[in-house]
Order: C-alpha cells, then sequence, then structure tokens
C-alpha cells in the first residue's frame, strides 16, 4: 500500500523529462535521448572536450572555448538525432554548493523556508553572493528534518542556458551529476555506504547511514598523473574516519562511479588496492543494450531518467 | 533518501514543472462537463421531442375545436336557413312534442302551491305559444287584498312570467275576484 501510495505521490511530483539529456564536464559531452511515450534510452553520445573547454567554477563564467563547445554540441545533437526543443542539462559539481542542513521544523511558505536556508548557509558562508539560486529536497522527513540544499550563482547558470538558446535548445534543467550517479548501482545496496563521483577536476562523496544521506562533500582535484588515485584515496579516507568519529559507523562499501574519459579501469584497480574498504563501481543498469563503459560516463543522465 | 537521488533538484531558469496533478484535474472536470453537457442534451432533446409531442396533440385538439366549432357554425347556419315551409313543418312537430311531453301535474302543483288557502281558482284559460310556453289568463277569488297581494309574490317567486293583473273587482261577497294573466315556462 505504501509502495502504491510511495508510486503515485511520485508520479504526481516527480520532474518530467525533456527528450533530450546533456552533461557537460571538463572532459567529455554525454548526450542522451529519451522517449517519454515508449519509456526508454533511444540513443545516446559520448564525444571528448579538448581540455580548457569548460573551467568549472562556483563564482566565474564556466564556458572558456564557446566555438569548441558548441560544435561538440551539434555534434551531440545530430547523433541524438534532436535539433531543438527542451532540454535538460546536467553541469560539473564544482559550479554548485552543496549543503545538508538539519532543521527541527519547516515553514510552511516557501519564501519563509528560503529565507530560513540562507540564514543557515550564510553561518557556513558569510560570504553569500546575491545573485544565487536555491533549489532544496527534504531527504529526512521526520526530526530532525534534513535537507539538502543546492545552490548555484544566477550568472553561472545563465551562461549555459543563454548558450544553448543560442542553439535553439531550452534547458529547462539544470543539476548536478552527482547527487544522480547513485540512482544507477545496485537497488540492493547496504544501509552504510560510501557513493563517490570521480571526474576529472573533482571528486564528490556522498555517505550514507542507514539509507539516509548523512554527509556529502566535493573537493577540486586534478586528477592528471598517476597521483590522481593517491588524492582520491586519502579524501575517501578522511570522509570515512569522519564518519566513524561522528555517527560512530563502519561503511561497509564504496561505490563510485569513474568519469574519466581514460583511464578509468586503472584508476578503480588502484582504489582497490589503496582503499580499506570494497571498491564497487556504479554502471547503470538501466541501459543494458550500452557496454560497460559508456554507462559508467553516462550514470547521471540515466540517473535521470524514471 | 533511502538511496534514491534528489531527482527534483533544478536550478533552471525556467524550469520543467510536473503537472500531472492539473492535467489530471483538468481531465476530470472536463469529463464531468461532458457528462453534465451529455446529461443536458439527452434531456433537452428528450423533453424537446416530448414538448413538439405534445405541441402536436395540442394543435391537433385546437383542430378538433375548430372543426366542431366550425360544424357547430355550419349546424347554425343551415338551421337559419332552412326553408319557412320546413320550418314551419319543425315548428308543428316541435309544438306537438312540446304538447305531449308538458307535465300538467307539475302545473298545477305549482300553481296550488303559489294559491293562498283562502283563494281558489274560478276560471283558467291555457294556451300554447309557439316558443314552447303556456300563456295563462286566470280568475282568481280571494278573500282579502293581503291574499291577492300573497298570490302575485308566489306567482312571481315561483318564476312565472309577464304576471299582469289585469281586472279587479269585489263581487256581492265582498269577495277580491282578480283576472290575471301570465305565461308558464318548463325550467327542465
Amino acid at each position: 500500500m505504501t509502495r502504491f501510495a510511495d508510486r503515485w505521490k511520485d508520479y504526481f511530483t516527480r520532474q518530467p523529462l525533456p527528450p533530450a539529456l546533456f552533461q557537460v564536464s571538463s572532459g567529455y559531452l554525454a548526450g542522451l535521448a529519451y522517449s517519454r511515450k515508449e519509456g526508454r534510452i533511444t540513443r545516446t553520445v559520448l564525444l571528448p572536450l579538448a581540455k580548457g573547454t569548460v573551467e568549472p567554477s562556483f563564482d566565474k563564467g564556466n564556458i572558456r572555448q564557446p566555438g569548441l563547445l558548441a560544435e561538440t554540441i551539434m555534434e551531440a545533437a545530430q547523433g541524438l538525432k534532436v535539433s531543438d526543443g527542451d532540454v535538460s542539462l546536467l553541469i560539473p559539481d564544482l559550479s554548485f554548493r552543496v549543503f545538508l542542513l538539519s532543521l527541527d521544523s519547516l515553514p510552511s511558505g516557501r519564501s519563509e523556508l528560503e529565507s530560513l536556508i540562507r540564514w543557515k548557509i550564510k553561518k557556513q558562508m558569510p560570504l553569500l553572493p546575491e545573485d544565487i539560486r536555491i533549489s532544496y529536497e527534504v531527504v529526512k522527513p521526520d526530526k530532525p528534518r534534513k535537507l539538502l540544499v543546492v545552490l548555484a550563482r544566477s550568472g553561472v547558470i545563465r551562461e549555459y542556458e543563454s548558450f544553448f538558446g543560442k542553439l535553439r535548445m531550452n534547458v529547462r534543467i539544470v543539476s548536478l551529476p552527482s547527487l544522480l550517479v547513485m540512482r544507477p548501482g545496485k537497488a540492493d545496496r547496504p544501509a552504510d555506504i560510501l557513493v563517490g563521483n570521480v571526474e576529472d577536476d573533482h571528486l564528490a562523496l556522498s555517505v550514507f547511514t542507514d539509507s539516509q544521506l548523512f554527509l556529502y562533500r566535493s573537493k577540486a582535484l586534478n586528477l592528471e598523473g598517476g597521483e590522481g588515485s593517491g588524492r582520491i584515496a586519502m579524501e575517501v579516507e578522511n570522509t570515512l574516519r569522519f564518519v566513524e568519529d561522528h555517527e560512530k559507523k563502519k561503511i561497509a562499501v564504496a561505490q563510485l562511479r569513474m568519469g574519466l574519459w581514460e583511464g578509468n579501469d586503472e584508476l578503480h584497480r588502484k582504489l582497490v588496492e589503496q582503499l580499506p574498504l570494497p571498491v564497487e563501481r556504479i554502471v547503470a543498469e538501466k541501459a543494458p543494450q550500452l557496454n560497460a563503459r559508456e554507462r559508467e560516463l553516462l550514470a547521471p543522465l540515466i540517473g535521470q531518467v524514471p | 533518501m533511502n538511496g534514491r537521488p534528489a531527482m527534483n533538484l533544478n536550478l533552471a531558469t525556467h524550469p520543467l514543472r510536473n503537472r500531472r496533478a492539473f492535467t489530471w484535474l483538468a481531465g476530470l472536470l472536463s469529463a464531468c462537463l461532458v457528462v453534465v453537457l451529455a446529461l443536458a442534451v439527452f434531456y433537452f432533446v428528450r423533453y424537446h421531442s416530448r414538448r413538439v409531442e405534445a405541441g402536436e396533440k395540442l394543435a391537433g385538439l385546437r383542430e378538433a375545436i375548430a372543426t366542431a366549432e366550425d360544424e357547430d357554425r355550419q349546424f347554425a347556419e343551415r338551421i337559419r336557413t332552412v326553408p319557412p315551409k320546413d320550418k314551419l313543418a319543425v315548428d308543428v312537430l316541435n309544438g306537438i312534442i312540446f304538447k305531449k311531453s308538458f307535465s300538467w301535474v307539475d302545473f298545477f302543483s305549482k300553481l296550488e302551491e303559489a294559491l293562498p288557502a283562502t283563494s281558489y281558482l274560478a276560471s283558467l284559460a291555457p294556451n300554447f305559444r309557439e316558443d314552447s310556453s303556456l300563456e295563462l289568463k286566470l280568475k282568481v277569488v280571494s278573500q282579502t287584498l293581503d291574499d291577492h297581494i300573497a298570490l302575485i309574490t308566489n306567482l312571481n317567486a315561483l318564476k312565472f312570467s309577464g304576471i299582469m293583473v289585469q281586472n279587479e273587482d269585489r263581487n256581492d261577497r265582498g269577495q277580491i275576484v282578480s283576472e290575471i294573466s301570465l305565461t308558464y315556462e318548463r325550467l327542465d
């Protein structure tokens, strides 16, 4: 009965999906065409991006080589057989700030809640810019309530929107990939788990304890060269220690989505050697027609598909 | 979160919204509207056809009434235009029928009712008129003037018409002898 109610609630509240989904990262552009009528992924595309085309930042504009990016997007659009219309866009995690806030009670009014969120965030981020956009979701409805809050600067979002707008595509969803890689993983995952998203220039880690999101953190990293795995392992270990200290919980497994254009297998092998817990790779299970590499790189996009 | 992703996080300027609830509501309202409209059309057609049917019946009745009135008029016209010879024969026949059916018992019981106890009839001369009424000439002997007046009043009350005292005299015994002409019409 609860499952049925959840399905109905989901049906009436889930964000609808446009027919084309893109992910822009600093290393590649991923695209996915989804047929809502057929309820399946119809086409996918993965194209590398030259270094420096996109430089993710929370404060500054991200697109450094617009001509190159436009060419790649048009090529991807051709591959997906979409020319215009609504699209969903995942932009790098580093363009966002993510907070996990605990609140005793939630104000009923939306504007009151946003004011409360701003006030709470200002405590952690005193120089909060004025032009920020906030999106949030209740991740723990029972007391103390937990709210996952995502911030981005309007200028950064508008830069991507106007860029796609010039290519006759309306960006109707802007979100971040690291929160979407969780979905394609195994459904029977343990209750205490670390989920990570590894990209060329950053690492995002989410920790679940008792199946509840307990911690989210992202870190800018330069994974070029052979030292990448060491940096990642260090960050993961620090996070595990923090969780053990605060929650007195031992994380059973780390599930990582390797989002590098090249060298994912090598990086995974090294992390297995360096980390004190089992390290699994997140591979989207929803698109069996794709190979393992595609399912790993496309995991955040596939994570949006219902 | 239960391992589920943050699906509804969206920072787009014009975010896509789930409008299924509105769509369903609109659909439901439209369906209700369609049902109401269908019922309205059904009842309109049903009562319209009944109204038409009733109208047709009414028109038929009006036609029948008009026909009856026409026939009535035609009969009246025919009666009016009956040739005098036929009319005479009809009158004679009517007169015979009237005379045959005239109830003398009723007539005399009424006359007796009108006559005061101390008065009596000396003579009576009836004459049937053409309009099926009976013209009478009476000679009544009354003891007093009051009896005479009571007689006139009673005759009036009993719907005798054209009451006219033509002659009034006292005989040698001091009684009032009056000659009265009047008309009697059968009311039934």
